[in-house]
Protein backbone atom coordinates (compact mmCIF):
# COMPACT_ATOMS: atom_id res chain seq x y z
CA UNK A 1 0.00 0.00 0.00
CA UNK A 2 1.40 3.50 -0.71
CA UNK A 3 1.02 6.62 0.74
CA UNK A 4 1.35 10.38 -0.63
CA UNK A 5 1.57 13.52 0.18
CA UNK A 6 -1.19 16.56 -1.43
CA UNK A 7 2.00 18.54 -0.82
CA UNK A 8 5.02 18.97 1.28
CA UNK A 9 4.20 20.70 4.64
CA UNK A 10 5.97 22.26 6.86
CA UNK A 11 6.22 21.24 10.82
CA UNK A 12 6.22 23.40 13.88
CA UNK A 13 8.23 20.59 17.20
CA UNK A 14 8.80 22.29 19.68
CA UNK A 15 9.90 19.16 21.81
CA UNK A 16 6.02 18.09 23.09
CA UNK A 17 4.62 15.34 22.49
CA UNK A 18 2.31 17.36 19.67
CA UNK A 19 4.06 19.27 17.22
CA UNK A 20 2.28 21.79 14.36
CA UNK A 21 1.84 21.02 11.19
CA UNK A 22 1.10 23.16 8.13
CA UNK A 23 -0.59 21.65 5.17
CA UNK A 24 0.04 24.02 1.82
CA UNK A 25 -2.47 21.97 0.07
CA UNK A 26 -5.25 22.94 1.71
CA UNK A 27 -4.04 26.28 4.29
CA UNK A 28 -4.87 23.61 7.21
CA UNK A 29 -2.68 23.76 10.20
CA UNK A 30 -2.93 20.71 12.10
CA UNK A 31 -1.72 19.98 16.16
CA UNK A 32 -0.72 16.22 15.40
CA UNK A 33 0.86 14.05 17.97
CA UNK A 34 4.99 13.46 17.90
CA UNK A 35 4.25 10.66 16.42
CA UNK A 36 2.58 11.41 13.38
CA UNK A 37 4.54 14.30 13.11
CA UNK A 38 7.40 11.71 12.28
CA UNK A 39 5.61 9.87 9.71
CA UNK A 40 5.01 12.93 8.18
CA UNK A 41 8.39 14.00 7.90
CA UNK A 42 9.47 10.88 6.45
CA UNK A 43 7.75 12.01 3.07
CA UNK A 44 9.57 14.02 0.91
CA UNK A 45 7.33 14.66 -2.16
CA UNK A 46 7.31 11.35 -3.02
CA UNK A 47 5.06 8.17 -2.02
CA UNK A 48 6.10 5.43 0.34
CA UNK A 49 5.08 2.06 1.19
CA UNK A 50 3.74 0.94 4.71
CA UNK A 51 6.97 -1.30 4.44
CA UNK A 52 9.16 1.76 3.67
CA UNK A 53 7.66 3.48 6.47
CA UNK A 54 7.92 0.60 9.00
CA UNK A 55 11.66 0.19 8.34
CA UNK A 56 12.17 3.88 8.91
CA UNK A 57 10.27 4.17 11.67
CA UNK A 58 11.69 0.57 13.21
CA UNK A 59 15.22 2.30 12.95
CA UNK A 60 14.50 5.43 14.83
CA UNK A 61 12.35 4.25 17.26
CA UNK A 62 13.11 2.28 20.62
CA UNK A 63 10.41 -0.70 20.79
CA UNK A 64 9.61 0.19 24.39
CA UNK A 65 8.42 3.35 23.03
CA UNK A 66 5.64 1.69 21.15
CA UNK A 67 5.63 -2.08 21.19
CA UNK A 68 3.53 -2.53 18.37
CA UNK A 69 4.75 0.01 15.55
CA UNK A 70 2.91 -1.71 12.62
CA UNK A 71 -0.57 -1.20 14.66
CA UNK A 72 0.02 2.22 15.88
CA UNK A 73 1.48 3.19 12.20
CA UNK A 74 -1.81 2.03 10.37
CA UNK A 75 -3.60 4.00 12.82
CA UNK A 76 -1.95 7.30 12.70
CA UNK A 77 -2.13 6.63 8.60
CA UNK A 78 -5.64 6.62 8.61
CA UNK A 79 -6.00 9.49 11.28
CA UNK A 80 -3.69 11.86 8.44
CA UNK A 81 -5.79 10.35 5.64
CA UNK A 82 -8.97 11.91 7.04
CA UNK A 83 -7.50 14.51 7.80
CA UNK A 84 -6.91 15.04 4.33
CA UNK A 85 -3.10 15.44 4.69
CA UNK A 86 -2.32 12.09 3.13
CA UNK A 87 -3.85 10.28 0.41
CA UNK A 88 -3.52 6.54 -0.44
CA UNK A 89 -2.79 5.53 -4.05
CA UNK B 1 4.24 68.35 15.71
CA UNK B 2 0.40 69.72 17.00
CA UNK B 3 -1.58 67.48 19.25
CA UNK B 4 -5.21 67.56 18.63
CA UNK B 5 -5.71 68.88 21.83
CA UNK B 6 -4.23 72.13 21.32
CA UNK B 7 -6.55 72.72 18.35
CA UNK B 8 -9.61 75.48 19.29
CA UNK B 9 -12.40 74.32 19.81
CA UNK B 10 -14.15 75.87 17.36
CA UNK B 11 -11.42 74.65 14.78
CA UNK B 12 -11.26 71.37 15.76
CA UNK B 13 -14.96 71.05 15.47
CA UNK B 14 -15.07 72.68 12.12
CA UNK B 15 -11.53 70.34 10.80
CA UNK B 16 -13.65 67.30 12.21
CA UNK B 17 -17.10 68.45 10.81
CA UNK B 18 -15.43 68.75 7.67
CA UNK B 19 -13.01 65.93 7.36
CA UNK B 20 -9.64 67.53 7.89
CA UNK B 21 -8.38 65.52 10.90
CA UNK B 22 -5.65 63.62 10.11
CA UNK B 23 -4.68 61.73 13.33
CA UNK B 24 -1.39 59.79 13.50
CA UNK B 25 -2.63 56.38 15.16
CA UNK B 26 0.74 54.42 15.34
CA UNK B 27 1.87 53.02 11.78
CA UNK B 28 -1.17 54.87 10.34
CA UNK B 29 -3.03 58.21 9.56
CA UNK B 30 -6.98 57.87 10.02
CA UNK B 31 -8.57 60.85 8.74
CA UNK B 32 -11.74 61.86 10.62
CA UNK B 33 -14.99 62.87 9.92
CA UNK B 34 -17.89 63.39 11.88
CA UNK B 35 -20.91 66.20 12.55
CA UNK B 36 -22.51 63.92 15.45
CA UNK B 37 -21.38 65.36 18.95
CA UNK B 38 -21.07 61.93 20.72
CA UNK B 39 -18.07 61.51 18.10
CA UNK B 40 -16.81 64.79 18.61
CA UNK B 41 -16.62 64.28 22.53
CA UNK B 42 -15.18 61.23 22.11
CA UNK B 43 -12.58 61.95 19.75
CA UNK B 44 -12.09 65.41 21.79
CA UNK B 45 -11.94 63.46 25.34
CA UNK B 46 -9.92 60.07 24.09
CA UNK B 47 -7.56 61.31 20.49
CA UNK B 48 -6.79 64.77 22.82
CA UNK B 49 -2.42 63.88 23.09
CA UNK B 50 -2.77 62.29 19.51
CA UNK B 51 -0.70 64.23 16.62
CA UNK B 52 -2.23 66.03 13.94
CA UNK B 53 -1.00 64.04 10.88
CA UNK B 54 0.20 67.24 7.87
CA UNK B 55 -1.84 67.79 5.41
CA UNK B 56 0.08 66.40 2.52
CA UNK B 57 0.57 62.95 3.90
CA UNK B 58 -0.63 59.60 2.68
CA UNK B 59 -4.17 58.59 4.86
CA UNK B 60 -4.20 55.03 5.32
CA UNK B 61 -7.79 55.19 6.45
CA UNK B 62 -10.85 57.78 5.62
CA UNK B 63 -13.44 57.42 8.02
CA UNK B 64 -16.58 59.04 8.86
CA UNK B 65 -19.46 58.26 11.04
CA UNK B 66 -22.47 60.90 10.03
CA UNK B 67 -25.82 61.27 10.12
CA UNK B 68 -26.74 62.22 6.36
CA UNK B 69 -30.08 63.80 5.11
CA UNK B 70 -33.56 64.70 6.55
CA UNK B 71 -34.27 61.08 6.91
CA UNK B 72 -31.53 59.72 8.31
CA UNK B 73 -31.94 62.41 11.07
CA UNK B 74 -35.63 62.02 11.86
CA UNK B 75 -34.73 58.31 12.44
CA UNK B 76 -31.53 59.30 14.55
CA UNK B 77 -29.52 56.93 12.36
CA UNK B 78 -26.21 57.80 11.44
CA UNK B 79 -23.54 55.57 8.50
CA UNK B 80 -20.39 54.85 9.23
CA UNK B 81 -17.93 55.32 5.39
CA UNK B 82 -14.81 54.21 4.75
CA UNK B 83 -13.13 55.94 1.62
CA UNK B 84 -16.67 57.30 1.08
CA UNK B 85 -18.38 53.99 0.83
CA UNK B 86 -20.77 52.27 3.24
CA UNK B 87 -19.74 49.25 4.39
CA UNK B 88 -22.52 48.17 6.96
CA UNK B 89 -26.23 49.06 7.97
CA UNK B 90 -26.83 52.47 9.29
CA UNK B 91 -26.75 52.49 13.19
CA UNK B 92 -28.49 54.49 15.97
CA UNK B 93 -26.96 57.98 16.66
CA UNK B 94 -26.50 56.62 20.11
CA UNK B 95 -24.18 54.22 19.29
CA UNK B 96 -22.24 56.72 17.44
CA UNK B 97 -19.03 56.41 19.19
CA UNK B 98 -18.66 53.25 19.44
CA UNK B 99 -19.34 52.56 16.19
CA UNK B 100 -16.68 54.52 15.20
CA UNK B 101 -14.31 52.62 16.97
CA UNK B 102 -15.14 49.05 15.80
CA UNK B 103 -15.32 50.71 12.22
CA UNK B 104 -11.50 52.04 13.05
CA UNK B 105 -10.73 48.37 14.35
CA UNK B 106 -12.25 46.88 10.76
CA UNK B 107 -9.58 49.19 8.84
CA UNK B 108 -7.37 47.53 10.06
CA UNK B 109 -8.57 44.23 10.64
CA UNK B 110 -9.57 43.55 6.89
CA UNK B 111 -7.33 45.74 4.83
CA UNK B 112 -3.21 45.24 7.26
CA UNK B 113 -1.60 42.28 5.61
CA UNK B 114 1.86 43.00 5.92
CA UNK B 115 1.43 41.78 9.11
CA UNK B 116 0.44 38.52 11.18
CA UNK B 117 -2.15 40.02 13.20
CA UNK B 118 -4.00 38.90 16.09
CA UNK B 119 -6.50 39.40 17.52
CA UNK B 120 -5.12 40.15 21.03
CA UNK B 121 -4.19 43.45 23.91
CA UNK B 122 -1.00 44.07 23.52
CA UNK B 123 0.76 45.66 27.03
CA UNK B 124 4.80 46.54 27.70
CA UNK B 125 6.53 46.94 30.70
CA UNK B 126 10.02 48.31 29.69
CA UNK B 127 11.01 47.03 26.29
CA UNK B 128 9.38 44.18 26.66
CA UNK B 129 5.86 43.39 24.41
CA UNK B 130 3.24 40.62 26.51
CA UNK B 131 0.42 39.83 24.00
CA UNK B 132 -2.38 38.56 25.08
CA UNK B 133 -4.96 36.95 22.64
CA UNK B 134 -8.69 36.22 23.59
CA UNK B 135 -12.22 35.68 22.66
CA UNK B 136 -14.57 38.65 23.14
CA UNK B 137 -15.76 38.59 26.79
CA UNK B 138 -12.63 36.65 27.86
CA UNK B 139 -11.60 39.69 29.93
CA UNK B 140 -8.78 40.72 27.80
CA UNK B 141 -9.68 44.37 27.52
CA UNK B 142 -10.45 45.06 31.36
CA UNK B 143 -6.64 43.68 31.90
CA UNK B 144 -5.42 45.94 29.79
CA UNK B 145 -7.16 48.46 31.25
CA UNK B 146 -5.85 47.60 34.42
CA UNK B 147 -2.50 47.29 33.67
CA UNK B 148 -2.87 50.55 31.80
CA UNK B 149 -4.12 52.14 34.60
CA UNK B 150 -1.06 50.37 36.74
CA UNK B 151 2.42 51.45 34.60
CA UNK B 152 2.39 49.19 31.80
CA UNK B 153 1.99 51.08 28.46
CA UNK B 154 -0.98 50.03 26.17
CA UNK B 155 0.39 48.74 22.45
CA UNK B 156 -3.15 47.55 21.56
CA UNK B 157 -6.47 46.66 23.01
CA UNK B 158 -7.58 44.99 19.53
CA UNK B 159 -4.72 44.24 17.29
CA UNK B 160 -1.40 42.46 17.75
CA UNK B 161 0.88 43.59 14.83
CA UNK B 162 3.86 41.21 14.14
CA UNK B 163 6.43 41.70 10.94
CA UNK B 164 6.81 38.36 9.41
CA UNK B 165 10.14 36.74 10.73
CA UNK B 166 10.39 39.09 13.91
CA UNK B 167 9.48 38.76 16.97
CA UNK B 168 8.21 42.39 17.38
CA UNK B 169 4.84 44.28 18.24
CA UNK B 170 4.07 46.90 16.27
CA UNK B 171 2.25 49.75 18.81
CA UNK B 172 -1.32 50.89 17.71
CA UNK B 173 -2.64 52.64 20.55
CA UNK B 174 -6.28 53.54 20.72
CA UNK B 175 -8.53 53.98 23.26
CA UNK B 176 -9.36 50.50 25.28
CA UNK B 177 -13.39 49.05 24.45
CA UNK B 178 -15.06 48.46 27.73
CA UNK B 179 -18.55 46.60 27.60
CA UNK B 180 -21.35 46.52 30.82
CA UNK B 181 -19.92 45.18 33.68
CA UNK B 182 -16.44 46.04 33.20
CA UNK B 183 -16.95 50.36 32.94
CA UNK B 184 -17.65 49.99 36.82
CA UNK B 185 -14.92 47.73 37.41
CA UNK B 186 -12.48 49.60 35.99
CA UNK B 187 -14.23 53.07 37.39
CA UNK B 188 -13.67 51.46 41.01
CA UNK B 189 -9.95 50.22 39.92
CA UNK B 190 -8.78 53.45 39.25
CA UNK B 191 -10.14 56.91 40.00
CA UNK B 192 -7.88 57.52 36.54
CA UNK B 193 -9.47 56.16 34.16
CA UNK B 194 -10.70 58.88 31.30
CA UNK B 195 -14.03 56.77 29.51
CA UNK B 196 -15.38 58.46 26.58
CA UNK B 197 -18.77 58.81 25.86
CA UNK B 198 -20.98 55.64 27.01
CA UNK B 199 -22.97 53.81 24.22
CA UNK B 200 -25.90 51.68 25.07
CA UNK B 201 -27.99 49.00 23.54
CA UNK B 202 -25.41 48.01 20.97
CA UNK B 203 -25.17 44.52 19.70
CA UNK B 204 -22.45 44.29 22.59
CA UNK B 205 -24.45 45.88 25.13
CA UNK B 206 -23.54 49.30 27.09
CA UNK B 207 -19.78 50.15 25.97
CA UNK B 208 -17.54 52.87 26.78
CA UNK B 209 -13.68 53.56 25.87
CA UNK B 210 -11.09 54.57 28.03
CA UNK B 211 -8.13 56.46 27.10
CA UNK B 212 -5.54 54.47 26.45
CA UNK B 213 -2.24 56.69 25.94
CA UNK B 214 -1.35 58.08 28.93
CA UNK B 215 1.93 56.06 29.64
CA UNK B 216 4.61 58.79 28.69
CA UNK B 217 6.10 56.32 25.83
CA UNK B 218 2.21 55.64 24.32
CA UNK B 219 3.32 57.56 21.18
CA UNK B 220 6.70 56.17 20.73
CA UNK B 221 6.22 54.32 17.26
CA UNK B 222 8.74 51.66 17.72
CA UNK B 223 8.33 48.05 18.03
CA UNK B 224 8.67 46.34 20.90
CA UNK B 225 9.96 42.36 21.33
CA UNK B 226 7.63 40.35 22.26
CA UNK B 227 8.45 38.55 25.79
CA UNK B 228 5.40 36.29 26.22
CA UNK B 229 2.19 35.31 25.10
CA UNK B 230 -1.18 34.90 27.71
CA UNK B 231 -4.14 33.62 27.17
CA UNK B 232 -6.38 35.89 29.66
CA UNK B 233 -9.87 34.14 30.84
CA UNK B 234 -11.96 35.47 33.27
CA UNK B 235 -13.81 33.00 35.41
CA UNK B 236 -15.70 33.92 38.51
CA UNK B 237 -15.93 30.55 39.41
CA UNK B 238 -12.17 29.31 39.16
CA UNK B 239 -8.98 29.36 41.12
CA UNK B 240 -6.83 32.40 40.03
CA UNK B 241 -3.75 30.85 38.02
CA UNK B 242 -0.80 31.62 35.76
CA UNK B 243 0.15 28.27 34.04
CA UNK B 244 2.08 27.74 31.52
CA UNK B 245 0.77 26.39 27.95
CA UNK B 246 2.33 24.10 25.52
CA UNK B 247 4.06 26.35 23.01
CA UNK B 248 2.45 23.91 20.21
CA UNK B 249 -0.83 24.15 21.80
CA UNK B 250 -0.37 28.13 21.81
CA UNK B 251 0.78 28.03 18.18
CA UNK B 252 -2.83 26.88 17.26
CA UNK B 253 -4.46 28.93 19.44
CA UNK B 254 -3.38 31.66 18.62
CA UNK B 255 -3.75 31.11 14.58
CA UNK B 256 -7.04 31.23 15.42
CA UNK B 257 -6.96 34.41 17.11
CA UNK B 258 -5.14 35.36 14.00
CA UNK B 259 -6.86 37.93 11.81
CA UNK B 260 -5.06 36.64 8.79
CA UNK B 261 -2.97 33.84 9.74
CA UNK B 262 -4.86 31.77 7.22
CA UNK B 263 -4.49 34.28 4.53
CA UNK B 264 -0.83 34.28 4.75
CA UNK B 265 -0.59 30.76 4.11
CA UNK B 266 3.12 29.71 4.86
CA UNK B 267 4.32 33.51 5.61
CA UNK B 268 1.42 33.35 8.29
CA UNK B 269 2.68 29.53 9.73
CA UNK B 270 6.60 30.75 9.56
CA UNK B 271 5.59 34.04 11.26
CA UNK B 272 3.51 32.28 14.33
CA UNK B 273 6.76 29.94 14.26
CA UNK B 274 9.07 32.59 14.82
CA UNK B 275 6.82 34.28 17.15
CA UNK B 276 5.74 31.37 19.55
CA UNK B 277 9.51 30.18 19.95
CA UNK B 278 10.78 33.23 21.31
CA UNK B 279 7.50 33.97 23.39
CA UNK B 280 6.87 32.14 26.47
CA UNK B 281 3.57 30.96 27.08
CA UNK B 282 0.82 31.25 29.74
CA UNK B 283 -3.03 31.07 30.55
CA UNK B 284 -4.30 33.51 32.96
CA UNK B 285 -7.05 32.67 34.76
CA UNK B 286 -8.26 35.64 37.06
CA UNK B 287 -11.70 37.24 38.48
CA UNK B 288 -9.78 39.39 40.48
CA UNK B 289 -8.06 42.61 38.74
CA UNK B 290 -5.54 43.28 41.64
CA UNK B 291 -4.34 40.00 41.63
CA UNK B 292 -3.83 39.93 37.99
CA UNK B 293 -1.86 42.79 37.31
CA UNK B 294 0.16 41.53 40.56
CA UNK B 295 0.66 38.53 38.75
CA UNK B 296 1.52 40.55 35.83
CA UNK B 297 4.30 42.73 37.24
CA UNK B 298 5.55 39.23 38.54
CA UNK B 299 5.67 37.74 35.75
CA UNK B 300 8.67 35.43 35.37
CA UNK B 301 11.42 36.90 33.64
CA UNK B 302 9.66 40.02 32.94
CA UNK B 303 11.46 41.75 35.53
CA UNK B 304 14.78 40.37 34.56
CA UNK B 305 14.77 41.53 31.07
CA UNK B 306 13.51 45.05 32.01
Amino acid sequence: MMWRVHSQGRLYDAGEDTVVYFDPYSGDTHLLSDFAGYVMQQFDNRPLSTEDLVLRLSRAIDSADIPDLEEALTSVLEELVLLDILKQD
Amino acid sequence: MELLKQLAPDTFSQRLRSGELPLRIGPYIYNLQSNLAPVAEGIGTLYGDFEIAEPDEFVDYKVALVCNGVLQRLRGQAEFLFDNSNPFDTIPVDQAYAFLEWGMNWCVSLHTNEFLKLHAATVSRGSFAVIMPGVPGAGKSTLCAALGLSGWRILSDEHAMIPPGSTDVVPVCRPVSLKNESIQVIRSFSSNAILGPLSKETHKGIVAHMKADTHPDSHDARSLPAQAMIFPRYSRDEPQRLSRRRRSDSFVLAAYHSFNYSLLCETGFEAMKTLIESVDCYDLVYHDLDWAVKTMDALPGLQDRQ
